[in-house]
């Protein structure tokens, strides 16, 4: 491509550039700014193909555009002339660019045809999938301590005496079973029973 | 609920007060009040437990009689006759016996795995089931330590190996729980065999180390393992590998869990 006066070049001007040159920023500007997002769009639904988190859209086509204007500027394109064929030019590179990124990224060592979901395929719409987004944070409500700690008095409530209630309170605490038969004065047979007991009694409250 | 827990409150007050009946007179109310067997396994084995705790030699006056041949350790046999025909049942002496293991393992001699597993010497396999209710009240600790620096660390079963990788095994240091492998070299490490050491856990707190290697011996914390010997070592443990050493403990302080607890 020759470069050619900077008052000349208008790439837009009856969708025939006359004139333009690579070395002109204002002009790569223009370009930019009408191409990329076309780029973005052209490429999206092989990307999306590619079912690889790290496959976006928004690299191919920058990186497609950053070839074009290389090797514009090293001459490799001579006959580019209108603005039609500017643009099918960058859409060919960016296709190369979304196919060889697929052959990368779909290699059998990284997992070959197996989908990999990324945060984007995942939307709260579908309830299989709801993201990061709809993850349940590590921090209890407050509400939902109180709801535990409701139900935790009712099933201590209901059970019949105060050593049941210590059994469960020293075994809540960690207290291995020889301790809470020190405590309780019994022995660990008699407390292994208990807990056992116990456990059974709210599991069937529970369910 | 279980209304059986009157019979064991009765059992602790006797042994809390040193009033009131005996297991002999708890065993026949639960008899007369068709009380499952496992109820009154339960109560012989709190009541055994509670024997070696207190340090009591024998049982009540009428069954000391029956135990003045027995030694001054309470053991499950003792409870065999207070169980009536059910006390001829294999796997209610079983069930005693292992009662008797484990009390013995948590408070009193600590017996040997092979001398208490020859009680029943026609099931092979009860030796193992012994160990690994040792498992459960104090399970064994293995850590890979550099130097000072602990770099991996797990509670492995009663029974393993010690050795360098197998080709589909990871590189050290790892455990390989699947097969029961503590790997301490790489695959291409020939200065250690692929079974090394063979542990064996033989009661609570001790180990029998085979070193199984034809050539290579095994350093241990007081002295060399040599090729085909065996030794028992009492925990925690430390054996020396050219790249790291193993130390093999005993978890005293361990949490237990409301299922495995024994």
């Amino acid at each position: 491509m020759e470069d050619l006066p900077a008052d000349q070049h208008s790439p837009v001007e009856n969708d025939r550039p006359k004139t333009f040159s690579m070395d002109d920023q204002a002009f790569i500007e223009e370009l930019w700014n009408l191409y990329y997002s076309k780029l973005k769009i052209a490429v999206a639904g092989r990307v999306s193909a590619i079912r690889r988190p790290v496959a976006n859209e928004s690299e191919i086509a920058l990186s497609a555009f950053h070839s074009f204007v290389q090797r514009a500027r090293a001459g490799q394109f001579p006959d580019l002339v209108d603005q039609d064929a500017m643009w099918k030019l960058l859409k060919t590179i960016a296709i190369r660019k979304a196919n060889d990124t697929r052959k990368v990224l779909r290699a059998k060592k990284r997992g070959g045809d197996m989908t990999i979901l990324g945060q984007s395929d995942l939307s709260a719409d579908d309830d299989r999938f709801g993201g990061i987004d709809d993850a349940v944070a590590n921090v209890d409500s407050p509400s939902l301590d109180a709801e535990v700690s409701d139900l935790f008095n009712s099933l201590m409530a209901k059970l019949p005496d105060d050593r049941h209630r210590s059994a469960v309170l020293l075994k809540l605490q960690g207290a291995p079973v020889v301790t809470i038969a020190d405590c309780l004065a019994t022995s660990t047979r008699t407390v292994q029973r208990l807990l056992k007991q116990i456990e059974q009694r709210w599991q069937a409250e529970l369910l | 609920m279980d209304f059986s827990f009157d019979l064991f409150d009765r059992l602790d007050q006797y042994w809390n007060t040193h009033s009131g009946d005996d297991i002999e007179a708890i065993l026949q109310t639960a008899s007369s009040r068709c009380e499952p067997l496992d109820v009154r396994i339960d109560l012989c084995a709190a009541d055994l437990e509670w024997r070696l705790r207190t340090g009591a030699e024998s049982l009540t006056a009428s069954s000391r009689r029956m135990a003045k041949k027995l030694s001054a350790i309470p053991r499950a046999i003792d409870y065999f006759k207070l169980l009536g025909n059910d006390g001829n049942l294999p796997h209610a002496r079983k069930q005693l016996l292992e009662a008797e293991w484990v009390a013995r393992s948590r408070f009193g001699d600590r017996p040997y795995v092979d001398d208490f597993a020859c009680q029943i010497p026609t099931d092979e396999a009860w030796g193992g089931e012994l160990s690994k209710l040792l498992d459960l009240i104090a399970p064994l600790r293995l850590s890979f330590r550099d130097g000072h620096e602990e770099l991996v660390q797990s509670q492995v079963p009663a029974q393993f190996v010690i050795g360098r990788a197998n080709r589909d095994e990871p590189d050290a240091p790892v455990w390989n729980a699947k097969d029961c492998r503590a790997i301490v070299a790489n695959s291409q490490f020939r200065s250690l065999s692929r079974t090394q050491l063979a542990v064996r856990r033989v009661r609570v707190e001790e180990i029998e180390l085979i070193n199984l290697s034809r050539l290579i011996p095994s350093k241990l914390e007081n002295g060399v393992l040599k090729p085909g010997e065996k030794t028992r070592r009492p925990l925690p443990l430390t054996i020396y590998f050219t790249h790291y050493h193993l130390e093999i403990s005993c978890a005293s302080d361990v949490v237990f869990s409301l299922e495995n607890d024994v």
